[in-house]
């Protein structure tokens, strides 16, 4: 038996043992296990262990449990609900303002958290049963809710980039600054949507009744709601591109700022910290696990000849670069709508990159160019990207799943999906600049 | 292993004392919170094995909040008073480690690991059993092969003391390669474990959602 057939095997063997309910990391582990033991027996196992080992010891990756344990911390404060009310009375007599408000509320959220459960069912308790109130056409607010809040992992700091620049050797940093234009780009995109629907549409959007006129007054002392998200975030954002700490330390300065901030407004309390801490666990043991059966099953299957096969497989296809390029995308949308996200960075990009890197650079961009060195970057970008449809795509979105766990029940799981298909939309055009125009990701490289 | 001095013999006879403590005394206190936190209401009663973990990791969980903590004074340090230190990065990095290994038996012992339900949820209890069982399989083949392959290196490194070959020099590799074969084969006790309780069932227990 050669490669070929491991190879494909183990495509089948995955799906089989996916299929009957084994958790995704021992599958993968279990698979891991066999192609070790195909290639060199029971001394095989050894590379098991030193893959798990290797990670274990990987300092960028704890950037993950901080960062969780953050998102944690801020879910069960009520600075997120504040920051909602002030904005609203800024845009209360705009169209379509309070879903504008969730879409800003969800990128300012994006910039402290690099998870997105939390804040699609922070939003979800907040946002929807105003909106719902107000009439708001049910698929808009759920799909601003879940598009805005998937954001989570595209502006930085981001969980999805943190583990791709583990696997992929990539530095996190460069990903951090490359990410920030796309994320935005993406946010904005939402914005410019809803408040053209709003218009064109006022139905699905009413605006409130005017129950009282604000006074500017009123105004100024709303933005007081605003101060604590935004000193997170200066921390956040401010000691990673201002180069003053590493990824990780900001984490968990973000995590200090944190805790000073919900015990400044008295929300602190022991059992709040112990259900944080808690939570963490939970998330962090399921994320590495993952990580520690995936990594297994690559260091197997690379001992095995597989990435070269595979390499060898596609660059043999003639087919032009970016079209190889075009089938990875059709190819993350589908893996996306069907496998976590984390499963597909350990699994496929192990071998996907390098086949990437390989390829010609003065080929790679629809229209724009790209300098060889960023290529890594804007790949991890384009995933990034892919990444977000997934979170929203059919049967297993899970930011269809966050939000109806607190929708009230007449709003149907499939209410939700089809107020998806607009925001996949745009994040598919989004998707569609960044291959066309390489260099918007590396313009804060340089 | 390292002969030890005095001093080193109380740092170790205080950390014992300590977990201990924390074992009898502290952790019954916090078990049911971790236990309460995703099963249904109608949760099962914890069995030995069960206790033994959550015990276990309602002491590690703190090890985030450690972690945190010695790196705001490692920034303090370098920024304020311009004199980094040469321990934060290793020992985050160690601790760390021993959170993300432990971490995923009390995600074990909760039933989070990530996994695609969607056959599961639609076939009747008795082709889940064999489901179950099939998925204890997987996960004990795994874990028994990490450690059989990683044993022999474990204990060497572990009786040669190898440390970290760094400024502070922690004993990382005699430590953690052990950890890796010990929290192995407890996962697959944890595995079986579950597979028993969930066996006697009527209904498979579901994890709230994951946030």
């Amino acid at each position: 038996m050669g490669i070929a057939e491991i190879s494909l095997l183990l495509v089948l063997g995955i799906v089989v043992l996916l299929a009957i309910g084994v958790p995704l990391g021992f599958a993968s582990g279990f698979l891991g296990v066999l192609v070790a033991y195909w290639k060199l027996g029971d001394r095989g196992f050894y590379i098991l262990g030193q893959r798990m080992y290797d990670l274990t010891i990987e300092h960028a990756l704890l950037a993950v449990p901080l960062f969780i344990f953050m998102a944690m911390l801020l879910e069960r404060s009520n600075i997120a609900k504040d920051m909602y009310d002030a904005m609203s009375v800024w845009m209360s007599r705009t169209r379509g303002g309070i879903a504008i408000v969730t879409s800003i509320m969800a990128i300012i959220m994006a910039a402290m958290s690099g998870i997105i459960g939390g804040e699609i069912v922070l939003l979800g308790l907040v946002a929807l049963p105003q909106m719902l109130r107000l009439n708001y056409d049910k698929h808009l607010a759920c799909g601003t809710i879940c598009a805005a809040g998937s954001l989570g992992t595209m502006i930085p700091p981001s969980i999805v980039l943190i583990m791709y620049g583990v696997v992929t050797e990539t530095s996190i940093h460069a990903l951090f600054k490359a990410a920030l234009i796309p994320g935005l780009l993406l946010g904005f995109s939402y914005i410019v949507y809803i408040a053209i629907r709003a218009h064109l549409r006022p139905e699905d959007a009413p605006l409130p009744k005017l129950e009282y006129e604000v006074t500017l007054r009123e105004k100024i002392i709303a933005l007081k709601g605003l101060l604590p998200p935004m000193l997170l975030v200066g921390a956040i954002l401010g000691s990673i591109y201002g180069g003053i700490t590493g990824i990780t330390e900001a984490a968990a300065i973000g995590c200090i700022g944190t805790i000073i901030l919900i015990t400044l407004r008295g929300e602190m309390s022991g059992s709040l910290f112990i259900e944080a801490l808690q939570r963490t666990m939970r998330s962090t043991g399921t994320i590495m696990w993952v990580t520690f059966g995936a990594t297994a099953l690559a260091g197997a299957y690379s001992l095995a000849g597989g990435p070269t096969f595979i390499a060898g497989l596609i660059l043999g296809l003639d087919v032009s670069p970016m079209g190889i390029i075009l089938v990875m995308m059709l190819i993350f949308l589908f893996l996306g709508a069907l496998l976590d996200w984390i499963g597909i960075v350990l699994l496929v990009m192990p071998v996907f990159l390098p086949i990437v890197m390989g390829l010609n650079p003065a080929d790679i961009g629809l229209l724009g160019t790209l300098s060889p060195e960023h290529v890594s970057v804007w790949f991890g970008i384009l995933f990034c990207i892919n990444m977000q449809v997934s979170f929203l795509s059919p049967p297993f979105g899970p930011a269809a799943f966050y939000l109806k766990s607190v929708a009230p029940p007449e709003i149907s799981l499939g209410d939700i999906f089809k107020g998806f298909l607009p925001f996949i939309g745009i994040q598919l055009l989004v998707l569609a600049v960044m291959l066309s125009f390489p260099e918007i990701t590396t313009l804060l490289l340089n | 292993m390292p002969t030890l001095d005095l001093p080193g013999y109380l740092w170790v006879a205080s950390l014992s004392g300590f977990t201990l403590f924390w074992m009898f005394l502290v952790a019954p206190k916090i078990v049911p919170t971790l236990a309460r936190g995703l099963h249904s209401a109608e949760g099962p009663p914890l069995t030995v094995i069960d206790h033994i973990t959550l015990r276990i990791s309602s002491l590690l969980m703190f090890f985030v909040a450690i972690i945190t903590g010695i790196m705001l004074f490692e920034v303090i340090m370098r920024y304020v008073f311009a004199r980094p230190t040469i321990w934060v990065e290793e020992l985050s990095r160690w601790l760390g480690g021993v959170i993300f290994l432990v971490a995923g038996l009390y995600a074990m012992q909760q039933r989070t690991h990530i996994r695609v339900t969607i056959v599961y949820d639609i076939v009747n209890r008795g082709v889940q059993r064999v489901m179950e069982v099939l998925a204890t399989v997987c996960i004990c083949t795994f874990c028994w092969a990490v450690t059989w392959g990683y044993w022999d290196n474990a204990m060497r490194k572990l009786s040669t003391w190898e440390l970290y070959g760094s400024a502070w020099n922690p004993p990382i590799p005699a430590i953690m390669k052990p950890l890796i074969c010990i929290t192995c084969l407890w996962m697959s006790v944890q595995a079986i474990n579950n597979l028993i309780v969930d066996w006697r069932r009527n209904a498979p227990l579901t994890p709230q959602d994951d946030r």
